[in-house]
């Protein structure tokens, strides 16, 4: 027994970089933010702001509804992708795969850089609209909430592509074949067996990509920087940019931030949890 | 004088008592299994005296020096393990020099050794080969060669051959017998099959919820086991409780329940069909131990026919020779008899 | 049967269409931006005036050249010592502490979930008044990444040490008389190596493609692509587009080395 106390060492520099650069940071975060930005003591007054003032308010409705929104056609469109390329030649589905491994960094600046030139004021849309006169195009703004949720979907696609894969995969050749000797058709197996199998796979990817536009800072601030209120843009702006560092309130915001992941983590988890529970006494 | 000694060997993993008061001796050079369902704590004996765990309590001796507190790298002892133990980096000949490499010994030298050990085995051939581009069985072979090269004071083996399919298994059973026979050295064989520890014991320990049940040669065990347990475990013993044996033959029991093995009873076949079942009177057994019954299923074992037979919905199972002609079909009623002789009293 | 067969064609139509669509979807930002790289003028309909000079100009542009190297500098360190790391630390934990392996993977998950931003403003907001080494932007910065790697840094060497049975080996080099750690460094190290450069590839592209962290955290100090990429966004879009494509192409090449580094794993897996 004696003999373990010499291999707590090998945990020391793993700990001391956890504790330096992960858990005290995150600690002291949340603190900071029941504290007011002058002096010390217990406040409120940085969650107050965050709920009262509409800059905040707006960045808050803005994340959620853009997370939830790119998530769910990121999911349509992946499963639809994913589900498709288990019908098809296997050279093709490799060539497809291999796209979505490396598509699936595309994001941040670079992406909002190519959607710009794309679907910009004076982007390549734009000028085929106006070759032919059609306004839609022409007219189309990027710079809007509806256009960030654009770009968001599609870091989204290669994301929930690659994680919904390894589910079909999972789907076994025999369950098929049980299933056609049964009388089962193609329809019958995917609506009876195949999406139940992966529901729980599709929940909890959900709550990745949720947590994946929610967090995502890069992309909105090269496209934006401060025109559209997002909540990551709200947390960065009130700790760099600014004169003076405003921690209690970035930490405030940091701090819902975190709630509305977490929120959402066991939100699923629990539907996960009973949607199995619901398939075993069925 | 015994070459490896348990003393009240106790050890728990959390509140799973594992071993219980552990005491036994075994002589050098016999090949010892330690034979018992999963979880009996089998396994974890040996890897006690392999010093793989710590023991909570108790000692343990080998050649009566105490070698309880020394670690593993120290205690001069071989072992082969299940599954994947084989370094994946290094081809055959490379692993099976490792130990010996450890002991810093002569690059000539650990080539002939090695060469040897290999040749013994019969592993020459995949020298080169790396352990992925290996069968289970030349895996295991190599396991065994890099177990044995060091010259080890025991050979100590977890299970070696259940991830063997089963022909590969028997020559595997019966090759390591003659190696350990030839190399006369001491080993330790951990097995849940009890045909396996049958073939290739010189003396086996049943052991059951964390003690040793019985520890006997293979015949004595199988001819005589001392408990229930070991009966049920050693074979295809019927065992009957009192109540099961009132209901099957109307006989008395002065004690908790009786065993008998299926070869031992006779069948004869019941020419009238209207033969009293039902006795009146409630018997005791004295010379023979009769029932009767109807034959309700019949199966092919290799050399012997096994019948399962129904007296008053219990089942007991009878083995024959398998003979022509003498096969007796389902439906039949029949009636058994077993000498008082080859039935155990529990 | 034949019915059976024509509604499995139809099936299959689709299934094409639909990857087809994906793909066109997913590459079109990126062979639209790699178009507008080397034409001149893309004005109207078809590009006009083919030239590769925005890459000529970009190579010479000394702040380009400086950004790459300090790319490259700044992924070494982090991927080092959170590899390192982490090897202690989960050897330590499999062999000798196994039930708390589980908190171990929490702790490193958490940086997944939370990413960048959170990440970088309170490692930021603790340090920055700090005194000495501490409040030094590149050790911040360093700290940071070595974090924002962790769960893919702890994902490949868990999965190596499980796919080789690192404690049953351990058991074996013990029984060989060869100690565990010496073990370790003999024979698990050289067997979960590849495992390693896979995930460290992985987090190279992770750090590669950083922005938030960077720009939070280093201030002035230091450039990576995406901030060199981002300061030319805003001026002149011909440099940027060449800009994009050099960061495209070195991402795709870390994310198909990875691929097939992973693949071949998985085959010797299966031979075994």
């Amino acid at each position: 027994m004696k003999r373990k106390n010499i291999y707590i060492l090998a945990l020391m520099p793993f700990l001391a970089l956890i504790l330096m650069y992960e858990i005290v940071p995150l600690f002291t975060i949340i603190i900071e933010s029941f504290q007011p930005d002058k002096g010390t003591g217990f406040t409120l007054e940085n969650y107050h702001t965050v709920f009262t003032k509409l800059l905040y308010q707006k960045a808050i409705e803005n994340s959620f509804f853009i997370s939830l929104i790119s998530s769910f056609f990121g999911i349509l469109i992946g499963f639809l992708g994913t589900w498709s390329a288990e019908h098809i030649g296997k050279g093709f589905r490799r060539l497809y795969m291999t796209i979505l491994n490396m598509v699936s960094n595309f994001a941040g600046v670079p992406l909002a850089f190519a959607y710009m030139i794309l679907l910009g004021n004076a982007g390549l849309m734009a000028q085929v609209g106006r070759e032919f006169g059609i306004e839609a195009m022409t007219n189309f703004d990027l710079y809007t909430k509806n256009g960030m949720t654009l770009i968001y979907v599609y870091f989204q696609v290669p994301l929930a592509s690659l994680l919904i894969a390894p589910a079909f995969a999972g789907i076994k050749k025999e369950w098929k074949e049980a299933s056609l000797i049964l009388g089962g058709g193609a329809w019958s197996f995917w609506t009876k067996i195949g999406i139940p199998i992966i529901t729980p796979t599709l929940i909890g990817t959900f709550s990745v990509l949720y947590c994946n536009a929610l967090a995502a800072y890069a992309t909105a601030y090269a496209l934006m920087m401060n025109g559209l209120s997002l909540l990551p843009i709200q947390v960065a702006g009130s700790y760099v940019g600014d004169v003076q560092m405003r921690k209690g309130l970035g930490g405030a915001l940091s701090v819902v931030m975190m709630i509305m992941m977490v929120a959402v983590i066991l939100l699923n988890n629990r539907l996960s949890k009973n949607f199995q529970k619901g398939r075993v006494k069925a | 004088m015994s070459y490896i000694k348990f003393k009240q060997v106790n050890k728990s993993f959390g509140s799973n008592h594992v071993l219980q008061d552990i005491s036994l001796e075994i002589e050098k050079g016999q090949l010892v299994t330690l034979l018992g369902p999963s979880g009996c704590g089998k396994s974890t004996l040996l890897r006690c005296l392999a010093g793989l765990e710590d023991v909570d309590s108790g000692s343990i001796f080998l050649e009566d020096k105490d070698i309880t507190d020394v670690s593993p790298k120290n205690r001069g002892m071989g072992m082969v393990f299940q599954q994947y133990s084989l370094f994946p980096n290094l081809t055959t000949f490379q692993n099976v020099a490792f130990g010996l490499k450890m002991k810093k010994m002569d690059k000539a030298i650990i080539k002939e050794k090695v060469d040897d050990m290999l040749e013994i085995v019969g592993l020459s051939e995949a020298a080169k080969q790396y352990p992925a581009q290996m069968s289970g069985g030349q895996q295991q072979r190599a396991a065994l060669a890099r177990a044995l090269v060091t010259d080890p004071k025991v050979l100590l083996l977890d299970e070696p051959l259940s991830a063997i399919d089963a022909k590969l298994r028997q020559n595997l059973q019966v090759e390591i017998r003659n190696i350990q026979r030839n190399l006369d050295i001491t080993a330790i064989f951990v097995t849940h099959d009890q045909n396996e520890a049958m073939i290739m014991s010189d003396q086996i320990f049943l052991m059951n919820n964390g003690k040793i049940e019985q520890a006997d040669s293979p015949t004595d065990l199988y001819t005589n086991p001392k408990t229930e347990f070991v009966a049920s475990f050693m074979g295809s013993y019927n065992i009957l409780s009192k109540d099961e044996l009132l209901k099957a033959g109307n006989y008395e029991l002065s004690c908790d329940s009786i065993a008998f093995r299926p070869e031992m009873v006779t069948l004869q076949i019941l020419e009238e069909d209207n033969i009293l079942f039902e006795q009146s009177k409630k018997n005791t057994i004295e010379n023979v131990l009769e029932l009767y019954g109807t034959v309700t299923l019949r199966m092919p074992h290799g050399n012997f026919l096994r019948y399962s037979i129904n007296c008053s919905d219990i089942t007991i199972k009878v083995d024959t020779m398998f003979t022509e002609g003498d096969i007796i079909h389902s439906d039949t009623k029949v009636k058994l008899t077993i000498p008082e002789k080859s039935i155990l009293y529990y | 049967m034949r019915s059976k067969h024509k509604k499995r064609s139809g099936i299959t139509l689709l299934s094409y269409f639909f990857v087809v669509i994906t793909i066109i979807y997913l590459l079109i930002p990126l062979i639209a931006t790699g178009i507008y790289s080397v034409f001149e003028n893309w004005t109207g309909i078809i590009p006009r005036g083919f030239s590769f000079q925005s890459y000529i100009d970009l190579f010479q542009d000394e702040l380009f050249i400086k950004s790459i190297f300090e790319t490259i500098v700044i992924c070494i360190v982090p991927i080092v010592l959170t590899s390192f790391v982490v090897l202690l630390a989960l050897f330590a934990t499999l062999v000798y502490f196994p039930r708390f392996e589980k908190y171990l993977q929490l702790i490193c998950v958490i940086p997944y979930t939370i990413q960048g931003v959170i990440l970088s403003v309170s490692i930021l907001g603790l340090y920055v008044e700090a005194n000495g080494i501490l409040s030094n932007r590149l050790v911040m910065l360093t700290g940071a990444y070595c974090i924002i790697i962790l769960p893919y840094i702890y994902q490949g060497i868990r999965n190596g040490m499980q796919a080789i049975h690192m404690t049953t080996l351990l058991e074996a080099a013990e029984m060989l008389g060869c100690s565990k750690i010496k073990g370790f460094f003999k024979i698990i190290v050289p067997n979960i190596l590849s495992g390693v450069i896979t995930s460290s590839l992985l987090a190279v592209g992770i750090i590669f493609g950083d922005y938030v962290l960077i720009r939070n955290l280093a201030g002035s100090q230091i450039s990576n692509m995406q901030i060199y990429l981002y300061q030319a966004m805003k001026t002149d879009s011909m440099k940027s587009s060449a800009v994009f494509v050099i960061i495209m192409l070195i991402t795709f090449i870390i994310a198909v080395i990875v691929l097939n580094l992973s693949d071949k794993k998985k085959t010797v897996k299966n031979t075994k």
